[in-house]
């Protein structure tokens, strides 16, 4: 776990890569962009996962294993254990798709605040491919948000026939598209440039490759319960 | 005023959807300090032409809402508002979220926590300014469905 300032985060990295760390979870917002791109590289050179930066954490509540601030002081609240996999650009919202699945009346297997960072070490589509893999796992609500293309790569990824499984996906952020280009709206990563990162096309995008799309965030609760 | 950083994305486009029209785009969350919300209620109510005050976020995970409650109420009072007069809706689940609730309730503020979606507390804010006589109703924006409903 990796709570320092921005600027200290590439050294406590290096070091605990260093001393044999595989999996390390960086929780400090807006890292430098140069120490994140050395990082992964480093991470990938020396076979290490890293998650974040900018994430709340990762927690499995069948194994009541959690790591980073994620779920706070009550984790029963929103997290129950079942067999809905969690994927979020936004460490809140983590919490708040989980509270929808058990809502819609099921529990989640595992959940990830992957980052709000513009570069994140483990990227969504990294986290399909390990949902796919494991037999916990059923199905999978993911929260995206304005820019990156790490939507549209999860596309490609399900079209390729990498993800079997049944995938919500929720675009938030479709008021941006609406805003002054080049305007970050919370996270870092969350900015539309150049038309690229825009919600309608990372909808239509999904959408073409057979993703069930929420429109309305209501509607993961009915989508839901139509999969199972 | 919305809390999170994809929270506050979610409430924008669900209030929006709802037919309300945001003021500004405000992002609260991180566990804000008294003085700093009161200050940014301050900021918000200062604009002309606000008619209602709209305060959510997603249930929170290091977020203290008793202190983003009391810096809230501070600010309205001073500010001289009457919740019974001027729309405040406020949904804020979370960290001590019954002492928030209890300081919302004392000053006669609506408030909910888990009851309420945030699709729902959206549509809660929008019919509670519908009340008033001088709200304008504001058509969903007409963004391309992808979606059928």
């Amino acid at each position: 776990m990796v709570y320092v300032p921005p600027s200290a985060v590439y050294g406590a990295v290096c070091e605990a890569i260093d001393n044999g760390i595989k999996l390390i979870v960086i929780i400090t917002e807006n890292v430098p962009q140069h120490d994140a791109i050395k990082l992964y590289w480093l991470a990938k050179k020396n076979g290490v996962n890293f998650i974040g930066p900018n994430s709340v954490g990762v927690i499995r509540p069948s194994c009541h294993v959690k790591l980073g601030a994620i779920g706070g002081d009550n984790t029963e609240r929103c997290f129950v254990p079942g067999h809905v996999g969690v994927i979020s650009r936004s460490g809140g919202m983590t919490a708040e798709t989980a509270w929808m699945v058990k809502k819609a009346g099921f529990g989640v297997s595992t959940c990830i605040s992957v980052g709000g960072d513009p570069i994140i070490g483990t990227s969504p589509v990294e986290f399909l491919a390990m949902f796919q893999e494991d037999p916990e796992t059923e199905a999978v609500v993911m929260f995206a948000e304005p820019g990156t293309s790490f939507e549209e790569d999860a596309a490609d990824f399900i079209k390729t026939g990498g993800f079997t499984k049944p995938l919500i996906v929720y675009v938030a952020g479709k008021f941006t598209e609406n805003m002054p280009e080049g305007t970050v709206f919370g996270h870092a990563a969350a900015i539309i440039s150049k038309g690229m990162g825009k919600p309608s096309t990372k909808m239509r995008k999904l959408e073409e490759a057979g993703v069930l799309v929420a429109y309305n965030h209501d509607n993961i609760i009915p989508l839901l319960q139509q999969i199972f | 005023m919305c809390g999170g950083g994809g929270g506050s994305l979610v409430l924008f486009d669900e209030l929006m959807e709802a037919g309300g029209k945001a003021a500004n785009y405000t992002e609260f969350g991180g566990n804000p300090t008294e003085d700093k919300v009161y200050g940014l209620t301050l900021c918000i109510l200062s604009k002309p032409g606000v008619e209602g005050l709209f305060v959510a976020h997603n249930i929170t995970n290091n977020t203290q809402v008793d202190v983003e409650a009391r810096g809230i109420v501070r600010a309205l009072k001073e500010l001289g508002v009457d919740p019974s007069v001027f729309p405040v809706v406020t949904r804020m689940p979370g960290i001590n979220e019954a002492e928030g609730f209890r300081v919302f309730k004392e000053y006669g503020i609506e408030s909910y926590g888990e009851e309420l979606t945030m699709t729902g507390s959206c549509k809660k804010m929008v019919e509670k300014m519908c009340l008033m006589p001088w709200f304008t109703f504001h058509p969903a924006p007409s963004m391309v469905r992808y979606v059928k409903r």
